[in-house]
């Protein structure tokens, strides 16, 4: 059962009132909405927040037992990054492609917390706050960098097009939106390897790894980590950039998406 | 108490002889004087542009100020005085004040929606104010001009997309690079359309220009008056690797950027953005260029079908603008009623 199930809902119902204010900006001539979005979008972050303290007192502690508490926490993360990152960049509308994933989680954990398995791992782990923390941490970066890639490649097909439309007008720049692309790419690169990481450090210390190593949602993460390793250096190196760059990190999203909802032996009721 | 208008703009006569009424900023003061010596308005006001010249003014007997205002442009223009009555558009008010706030917005003006005469409507209200010209009416009037401009700006969207080549060129630069200031410009031929473009994105901060030419000497004036280098154009390949815009204008006959030429400098630029401006015909840039992952051409049509779409979406809001323009005016002659009329 979701813990305090009416905040929640009404954190989900803040979100999609925020793309729906969003939404009608981005298609009206006027940029007039846009404070109420942000504003909408803020109000939803302090009482999600609310709701993960809550949560925080009541377990005396941060506890992540299953997959609907990683979404409860993955989506505040998601947004917060959303949120800072189009504040920092100046990069109008990323929160209306971050904000559908985010609600689709939403929808994903209401409907998840009716039938969650019992939890294979010690909820009082410090091993598993620094993994779980790690990874949807990770996971928040790259949900951002897929966001911003999206926001390019529609940029440039605009672009490419000759036939400027809203979208030439409210997306920000290329360049705003490669330097956010990046950013959010290697930090999310970063913080998800580390996240394997210490789950392997973990696996290790439970004298569990060879187990671990057969589960396969490890195994996609693994490749889903290698592959963003790829995008990330190639980036790095100059040998691509823009638009490939772009679809390489949405293409390796999906993979990623596979990966969160994948079936699981070691990591049994996440 | 009346307020009227005359005068003559670029839809109702040719510039041979719009120029002959054109008044340098410098003249306009004593011109006011003049006008003020002869008793022509008992407020009055001198809008000259490039594109209209008008005297507003306000009088209790209008017909005789009229008259002798038409005698005084003659005068001015040296030009035929019937030929002037038929060039020249004589509004009353509320006419007159309609005349005004469609000025004012942009709505008169040659490229529809043009924000440069707010600045001329504003500075001819204060050399005329600050000669002790306009009284309460023309204050109030060019006061609230200014003001239905704004509005017609914030509440319409008759400013909404560019309608210069070279300003479109100048947007779509700064969606590719966002901050032109960083960005290095390269400028290949000398046609006056290629010198306007660069010069709009140096005005945006662009850095130096190359320019190149097969016509070296021309090719270092230009280079001079843009405060860039010169680059025979046997060598420019050597600078399009720093390049991030190029603007081609030569008259070759033939194409002189390959695709494969590009595709090698983009792998020199380590696939950075590359915004081609081809506004030489026939085309200097082979079409297949934009093609290339992360290059941008545009060409003279691409700019002109831009620049004719936004034309028609401004035209679409004169009725919005039109509006708002008689609801503004309706407020002003509510104003004149009650100030001149009742009391």
């Amino acid at each position: 059962m979701l813990p305090c199930p009416f905040v929640f809902l009404t954190v989900a119902a803040g979100y999609f009132l925020s793309l729906v204010i969003y939404f009608v900006n981005f298609e009206s001539k006027k940029d007039s909405l846009v404070m109420w979005g942000k504003r909408t979008v803020a109000s939803s972050l302090l009482l999600h927040f609310a709701f993960i303290l809550i949560l925080f007192f009541r377990a005396g502690g941060l506890v992540i037992t299953n997959l609907s508490d990683a979404i409860y926490l993955g989506s505040f993360l998601i947004l917060a990054a959303s949120f800072f990152m189009e504040w920092r960049y100046k990069a109008r509308y990323l929160m209306l492609f971050s904000l559908p994933i985010v609600l689709l989680f939403c929808l994903l954990a209401i409907l998840l917390s009716e039938k969650s398995e019992p939890v294979a791992l010690a909820p009082n782990s410090w091993w598993l706050r620094i993994h779980t923390g790690l990874i949807l941490s990770g996971f928040a970066g790259l949900i951002v960098a897929v966001s911003g890639a999206v926001m390019y490649l529609l940029q440039s097909a605009q672009l490419k097009s000759k036939h400027l439309g809203k979208i030439f007008l409210k997306l920000p720049s290329l360049s705003t939106l490669d330097r956010l692309h990046f950013s959010a790419l290697s930090w999310g690169v970063i913080l998800f390897s580390l996240g394997i990481l210490s789950g392997i450090l973990w696996a290790k210390d439970m004298k569990e790894l060879g187990e671990v190593l057969r589960d396969p949602k490890v195994v996609l993460s693994f490749l889903t980590c290698i592959m963003y390793w790829v995008v990330l250096s190639f980036r790095l190196s100059a040998l691509r950039r823009g638009q490939k760059i772009a679809v390489g990190t949405v293409l390796v999203f999906a993979l990623l998406f596979v990966t969160f909802f994948a079936p699981s032996g070691f990591h049994r009721g996440f | 108490m009346e307020i009227w208008v005359l005068g003559l703009n670029h839809k109702t006569t040719p510039i041979e002889f719009r120029e002959k009424l054109s008044i340098p900023p410098h003249e306009t003061p004593g011109l006011l004087k003049a006008l003020e010596e002869r008793k022509i308005f008992d407020e009055r006001l001198v809008l000259s542009t490039c594109n209209r010249t008008e005297i507003y003014g306000v009088d209790k007997n209008p017909g005789r100020s009229v008259r002798l205002a038409k005698e005084f442009l003659c005068e001015y223009s040296r030009l035929e005085p019937s030929f002037l009555e038929e060039k020249l558009y004589v509004l009353r008010q509320p006419d007159s004040v309609d005349h005004l706030f469609s000025v004012a917005a942009g709505l008169d003006s040659m490229v529809l929606g043009e924000t440069e005469i707010i600045g001329q409507v504003k500075e001819a209200y204060l050399v005329a104010h600050q000669n002790q010209q306009t009284g309460k009416v023309l204050n109030n009037l060019f006061q609230r001009s200014l003001r239905v401009a704004k509005n017609v700006r914030t509440r319409t969207e008759i400013g909404a997309g560019r309608v210069g080549i070279a300003s479109i060129a100048v947007d779509l630069a700064e969606k590719i690079f966002e901050d032109l200031k960083n960005v290095r410009v390269m400028v290949m031929g000398t046609g006056e359309m290629a010198s306007q473009v660069t010069k709009a994105l140096i005005s945006r901060g662009a850095l130096s220009t190359i320019v190149s030419s097969r016509h070296f000497e021309r090719a270092r004036e230009l280079a001079a008056e843009l405060g860039g280098e010169a680059a025979p154009y046997e060598h420019y390949e050597e600078k399009v690797k720093d390049t991030d815009i190029l603007v081609t204008s030569t008259l070759a006959p033939r194409v002189l950027v390959r695709a494969e030429q590009v595709r090698q400098w983009m792998k020199a630029r380590h696939e950075r953005p590359l915004f081609l401006i081809d506004i030489a015909v026939p085309r200097n840039i082979e079409a297949s260029v934009e093609k290339l992952d992360n290059v941008y051409l545009y060409n003279l049509d691409d700019l002109e079908a831009i620049a004719n779409k936004n034309r028609i979406a401004r035209q679409g809001q004169m009725d919005a603008c039109s509006r708002l323009i008689k609801d503004q005016r309706q407020y002003f002659m509510d104003w004149l009623l009650k100030e001149f009329c009742l009391r």
